[in-house]
């Protein structure tokens, strides 16, 4: 290994000029992240014209600086409002909120961050060493093997049902079934409907908003005189040492397993985070805590989403197939800068792919940074009054709906999730399961129809795939030990009921 | 909540059967081994498996706490009924009136809705909300919100 090519060409990332653009990118990345229905994506490619001028290193490190920082910024919006900022921080509502509303927001936020950059970090550096092997494995996922990490990936359902697995398989077959509406990819043939707004299927960003933003809203409209201010205590913008100590092992976890469903082309963070959580969940010594407010929950959400970022970027340079639709507009910037990612940029332009590494090293440093000198102010969100902060969030919520399509259909569609999501939840239907349906079931669906056409319909060669076979067995395996520890945790709470009694 | 969850269980069999019915009616490919009903006619099934266990096991157990209320003579409810409308009749107007003219009126009347009465801090945060959501999406993300009736001076 030739380390004074490796510096020399690391050098140009830590120009201070090129140090403020990744600051600049990754301070955006965390404001368009924290803003529900704004997505990384969106920030990538209204930034991209901005950037031609640019040098490579500067202008992929900006854009590096607002993909990590949009990955940490959704977790922002999940632990104050209860709604996701980006799909991929779904999974840290399920902890970040219940954290939040007990008056440790500013604690949920510390766990939130230090995890996104301990994830962001290890996620970078796995995608610098394992680039080349990771890639490999990935080329071999074809249908097959698609269906079955959808499979693995729903198996998490279970673990994220709460207190009734029969009320969360019911909301995952709901969230399955409104999956399907709208044009059948393959046949194009239209399913259900032919309303003009549902052609492509259902919006997703408006269902995520409505299902978990405006579903509270409502539920805060019924009940204001009854809800108490909640006041966020702040005793630093990192967490404290024995909370690093407690979560540094499902950070590590969280952020392996990010990085490599990030290296899968077509898994994203929203899937990893999850998985993550549904892992840290099984080995927990007390999995009855998960979805109180407990720093494991956030921590594995958030270090594998953001560990994600590294792991998507694998495929992306090694092969030139980009891992989702961020690195997929990353890949045009490379384009437009006259760099064409693939097995050759490891050949030709071996200078680029070390300085896209430290760009992502120095991405993740920007937005702990910027993330500790706002921790304060964002948890102050919390403790505003709620008769002041509930119409605004009506408002962002709608807008954020509207941004994506600029479509008024978008926002009568929240607001009807809105309402679907509230009387769910006041019946203790849980809502996490079909927003993973939403993320998987169209995954699910495409990669069977297609393994079977070109297997001529012959399901059972799917057991002769021993990628498949691993996820299969993983997914049982998932869904066996999350009815054992369901059991475990109701005859605890039962205990602990009769015991109160 | 036993009664509540054999009303949903009894929705959520109908809704399925409903959606099972209309997958028979789906146009059938030739040659293609999983066509575009295989997908919602298994999920509906599979929903109403569900509901149905649901269904026997709330018949099977005794009535616990009561569910929470839906009834329209709920003042909660009435509120958030109220609450809606305002929502539904906010978005309404945003392409004929205007986001920046609208905007303010709603946050005002929901925080009527919600109990307050200093009627200048409501001004002030209805006012300051309104701008600052707009000048983000409009300035920082560039993001066009419909202007209603300031696109009549070509704004």
């Amino acid at each position: 290994m030739d380390f004074g090519f490796i510096l020399s060409s690391i050098e140009p990332v830590l120009m201070p000029s090129n140090l403020l653009l990744i600051f600049l990118g990754a301070l955006g990345g965390i404001l368009i992240g924290s803003i529900p229905g704004l997505t990384s994506t969106m920030g990538i490619a209204l930034l991209i014209p901005f950037t031609y001028g640019l040098e490579i290193t500067n202008s992929v490190g900006m854009l590096l600086g607002i993909f990590c920082g949009a990955m940490y910024g959704g977790s922002i919006a999940a632990i104050l409002i209860r709604t996701p900022g980006t799909p991929a921080a779904a999974a840290t509502v399920l902890d970040g909120y219940p954290m939040g509303q007990k008056g440790e927001a500013g604690r949920a936020l510390a766990v939130a961050l230090f995890s996104s950059f301990a994830g962001g970090i290890i996620g970078a550096s796995l995608m610098s060493f394992l680039s080349p092997v990771i890639s490999k494995m990935a080329l071999k996922f074809g249908p097959a093997e698609f269906f079955t990490l959808a499979v693995f990936g729903l198996s998490v359902i279970i673990s994220i049902s709460g207190k009734s697995i029969t009320k969360g398989l019911i909301t995952a077959f709901f969230g399955l079934l409104i999956a399907t509406v709208g044009m059948d990819k393959q046949s194009g043939y239209m399913r259900f409907t032919r309303a003009l707004g549902l052609m492509e299927g259902i919006p997703f960003i408006p269902a995520l908003i409505g299902l978990f933003a405006l579903s509270e809203v409502f539920s805060n409209i019924e009940n204001i005189l009854s809800s108490g201010k909640v006041t966020a205590k702040i005793s630093g913008a990192l967490p404290s040492w024995s909370d690093i100590k407690r979560i540094f092992t499902t950070i590590v976890k969280g952020a392996g397993i990010g990085a490599f469903i990030g290296a899968v082309p077509g898994a994203g963070g929203d899937i990893a985070a999850f998985v993550s959580y549904s892992e840290a969940k099984r080995v927990a010594k007390h999995p009855e805590l998960f979805g109180s407010g407990v720093p494991e929950g956030i921590a594995a959400a958030e270090s594998a989403n953001n560990g994600c970022t590294g792991g998507a970027m694998i495929p992306m340079l090694a092969l030139g197939v980009p891992g989702d639709s961020n690195t997929a507009v990353l890949m045009g910037a490379f384009i437009l800068q006259g760099f064409q990612p693939g097995p050759m940029m490891y050949v030709e332009h071996l200078d680029v792919v070390y300085a896209v590494f430290a760009s992502m090293i120095m991405a993740n440093i920007a937005f702990l940074i910027v993330g500790m000198a706002g921790v304060k102010i964002f948890a102050k969100v919390i403790s505003l009054e709620r008769k002041f902060l509930i119409p605004a969030i009506l408002v962002l919520s709608l807008v954020g709906a509207y941004a994506i399509n600029r479509n008024m259909f978008d926002v009568y569609f929240a607001i009807a999730m809105g309402v679907i999501g509230y009387l769910l939840q006041k019946y203790e239907f849980p809502l996490s399961p079909i927003l993973l349906a939403l993320i998987l079931g169209p995954l699910c669906e495409v990669n069977l129809r297609r393994f079977m056409q070109i297997d001529n319909g012959e399901f059972w060669r799917i057991f002769t795939k021993p990628i498949c076979v691993v996820f299969l067995i993983l997914a049982l395996a998932s869904m066996v030990t999350a009815v054992i520890q369901q059991r475990k945790i109701n005859r605890l709470t039962g205990e602990a009921g009769g015991s109160g009694n | 909540m036993k009664k509540a969850n054999i009303v949903c269980a009894l929705v959520g069999m109908i809704f399925s059967a409903g959606v099972f019915i209309a997958t028979l009616g789906f146009r059938q490919f030739r040659n293609v081994p999983v066509g575009p009903e295989f997908f919602p006619r298994w999920l509906s099934a599979g929903l109403f498996i569900c509901c149905l266990a649901l269904l026997v096991v709330s018949l099977g157990t005794k009535s616990d706490q009561a569910a929470p209320s839906i009834s329209p003579f709920d003042k909660g409810i009435q509120r958030l009924l109220i609450g809606l409308a305002i929502a539904i009749a906010y978005a309404a107007c945003w392409e004929p009136v205007g986001f920046i003219v609208i905007t303010p009126v709603a946050v005002f009347a929901l925080m009527f809705l919600l109990g307050k009465r200093e009627y200048r801090s409501m001004l002030l945060m209805a006012a300051g909300s309104t701008a600052v959501i707009f000048c983000a999406f409009r300035f920082l993300l560039g993001i066009d919100m419909p202007m209603g009736l300031f696109s009549l001076f070509g704004i």
